[in-house]
């Protein structure tokens, strides 16, 4: 019985989980449709409305409390990230924060540029540390930091891991979470041009071609890839780390604005991009009471 | 006659498009499912078929993407759609028979098409039914049939047949290591088999597939006649497939391949001379592009030699 109910309450989890995917809010911006949450608040909380939850919004606060204490996902290491260290510690004005960056084989989690260039990797307490190595490799190729945010129970762990990757923790003791630098990151003195070239965007490094050079070379669609990168290799590693962190800001990103957001939905926010138009009209389902 | 079966996406609606205004004879009626509830682009589309000469089945009501009713389509459309004898309405039937007759009774449309799926039985009573009584004009189907077949002889209907002949891989890159594939030989036989026209998803894979990331590489599928008159199917593919970075490198890859074979057999329709364009200026045009001219090849192709 005590095992039927474990796996009961994780199931239950995963499928509150699976709320915050961008694929289900931009329907529920595009199509009104609220299937997604209808169908959690039938299976599990019908009992619920009316009781304390009213709103759509309410159930979200729900849904997502209830991962904090019992389940907490990546979703919720990203969401707790931006609201404790990308707000609080790092700071939005001149911050460009990504969401799932590329590089080489490997996704890093969120990834900032502002006067430097960080990457972090998160390692929840659902997480195997199995491509851990080829993934800070990876990120190192391009980032000066590389940080792993963890569990504050795996700290340990992953600080024996890597002497000169950054250890950040969740420390979920309290009601309000909070994330704490427990070692900072080791800088990394060279960064490399081929890993650069390959994980921004065409125009990306034409400009830093143009911006080093000042102008661009004669080159057509085809072979515009091989100049530039042979260009590239030439700058100096310090300049061209700058430029590549000048260039990614210019990233069209909504980090400025995120702190306007419903703070259990900021990590959507970034992901999906939501501009103030789109916020509204989330603000405007969301306060929606719920119909069952 | 064919019936290319394509998704009323962006760049396959460029493909029909620019079939409509280059081609001689018209032996084609493209069968179009509408998957985005925006509608820009079948509203630029179905006037240029129209002003072709080129008939279109529409199917109102799609099973893949963002399209929930019959009305939507109608209201999207608005005038764009036409006037009845310049397309054919048709609808996809799975088991639902019935339900299926009363909603294109209650259209009030004649001479609609129907389109099986995976779920129908061609054997059953109320399909039957249903595609001999007098709103039907037009039937697809996938699995063969003798007793359909007799039963619908003589009573002027047009049997179509549908056959999935693109053998789509997972991956971009898989298609490099295959070798040229027989497409099709239907053109060749399904009148002699019984069939009044055949159908295929052209040279995409049947599955509706949205959005995806920048890929690993860049396949440009070309189908061909060979001397046997069989229609065969080449994937010029791109070789340094390791990252997504240089997609319009990876591009320049798959053409010289293509420009090559396309050069040594004299083929020559608008598709495969718009490749020679990019070749000779050195110009990537994007990937919807290079889709486009692939199905575009296609299409001017199965025309010319039925």
């Amino acid at each position: 019985m005590k095992n039927h109910n474990k796996n009961f309450t994780l199931n239950k989890m995963r499928s509150y989980a699976s709320i915050f995917s961008s694929t289900y809010f931009s329907k529920l911006l595009q199509n009104d449709d609220y299937s997604f949450i209808d169908a959690k608040i039938n299976l599990y909380d019908q009992s619920k409305i009316g009781n304390g939850i009213n709103t759509y919004y309410d159930y979200i606060k729900y849904v997502y409390s209830e991962l904090s204490k019992q389940y907490r996902n990546e979703y919720v290491y990203k969401n707790t990230f931006i609201n404790e260290l990308l707000i609080k510690k790092y700071g939005v004005k001149n911050t460009i924060a990504i969401n799932e960056f590329r590089v080489g084989e490997s996704i890093a989690d969120i990834v900032l540029f502002n006067g430097t260039s960080k990457a972090f990797e998160i390692k929840t307490e659902l997480d195997s540390k199995k491509r851990l190595n080829g993934q800070l490799s990876d990120y190192r190729k391009i980032f000066k930091e590389s940080y792993i945010v963890t569990h504050e129970a795996l700290v340990d762990m992953y600080l024996k891991e890597d002497k000169s990757i950054g250890v950040i923790s969740l420390e979920t003791s309290s009601k309000s979470f909070k994330m704490v630098e427990i070692r900072p990151a080791t800088i990394n003195s060279e960064i490399s041009s081929e890993a650069i070239i390959r994980s921004i965007r065409t125009n990306e490094y034409k400009n830093i071609v143009k911006e080093y050079y000042g102008t661009l070379p004669k080159m057509n669609s085809f072979n515009m890839f091989d100049i530039c990168f042979d260009l590239i290799k030439e700058i100096p590693n310090e300049n061209l780390n700058t430029l590549f962190i000048e260039e990614l800001k210019k990233r069209k990103s909504n980090t400025v604005n995120i702190t306007s957001f419903f703070k259990e939905l900021r990590q959507l926010g970034l992901a999906m991009n939501i501009d103030e138009k789109m916020h509204h009209n989330l603000l405007i389902k969301l306060n929606k009471p719920i119909q069952i | 006659m064919y019936y290319p079966y394509l998704r009323g996406r962006q760049f396959e609606l460029i493909a029909l498009r620019e079939y409509a205004v280059c081609r001689g004879n018209n032996n084609i009626i493209p069968i179009i499912e509408p998957v985005k509830k925006t509608f820009n682009s079948l509203k630029l589309a179905l006037p240029i078929l129209r002003n072709g000469n080129v008939k279109y089945a529409l199917v109102l009501n799609p099973q893949v993407g963002e399209i929930d009713n019959l009305a939507q389509i109608i209201d999207g459309l608005g005038d764009s759609l036409g006037n009845s004898n310049s397309w054919i309405p048709s609808f996809i039937v799975s088991n639902n028979y019935i339900q299926m007759q009363d909603l294109i009774i209650s259209t009030g449309y004649t001479e609609v098409m129907v389109i099986c799926n995976e779920l129908t039985d061609t054997s059953n009573e109320d399909f039957n039914k249903l595609i001999l009584s007098e709103q039907v004009k037009y039937i697809v189907v996938s699995q063969e049939n003798r007793t359909l077949k007799r039963n619908l002889a003589g009573k002027n209907k047009i049997l179509i047949r549908l056959d999935d002949k693109f053998n789509g891989q997972k991956r971009n890159s898989d298609y490099l290591e295959m070798p040229e594939e027989k497409f099709s030989e239907e053109h060749l036989f399904y009148s002699e088999e019984g069939y009044q026209g055949f159908s295929d998803y052209t040279v995409l894979v049947k599955d509706f597939i949205e959005g995806g990331s920048a890929p690993y590489a860049v396949a440009i599928h070309l189908t061909y006649q060979k001397e046997n008159k069989e229609v065969w199917i080449r994937h010029f593919t791109s070789t340094s497939n390791f990252d997504r970075a240089n997609i319009q490198g990876k591009f320049a890859e798959a053409l010289d391949k293509a420009i090559a074979f396309i050069n040594a057999n004299h083929i020559h329709n608008s598709a495969t001379d718009e490749l020679r364009i990019y070749y000779e200026e050195s110009k990537y045009p994007g990937l919807g592009m290079v889709k486009k001219i692939s199905i575009k090849n296609h299409l001017e192709l199965m025309n010319e030699i039925i």
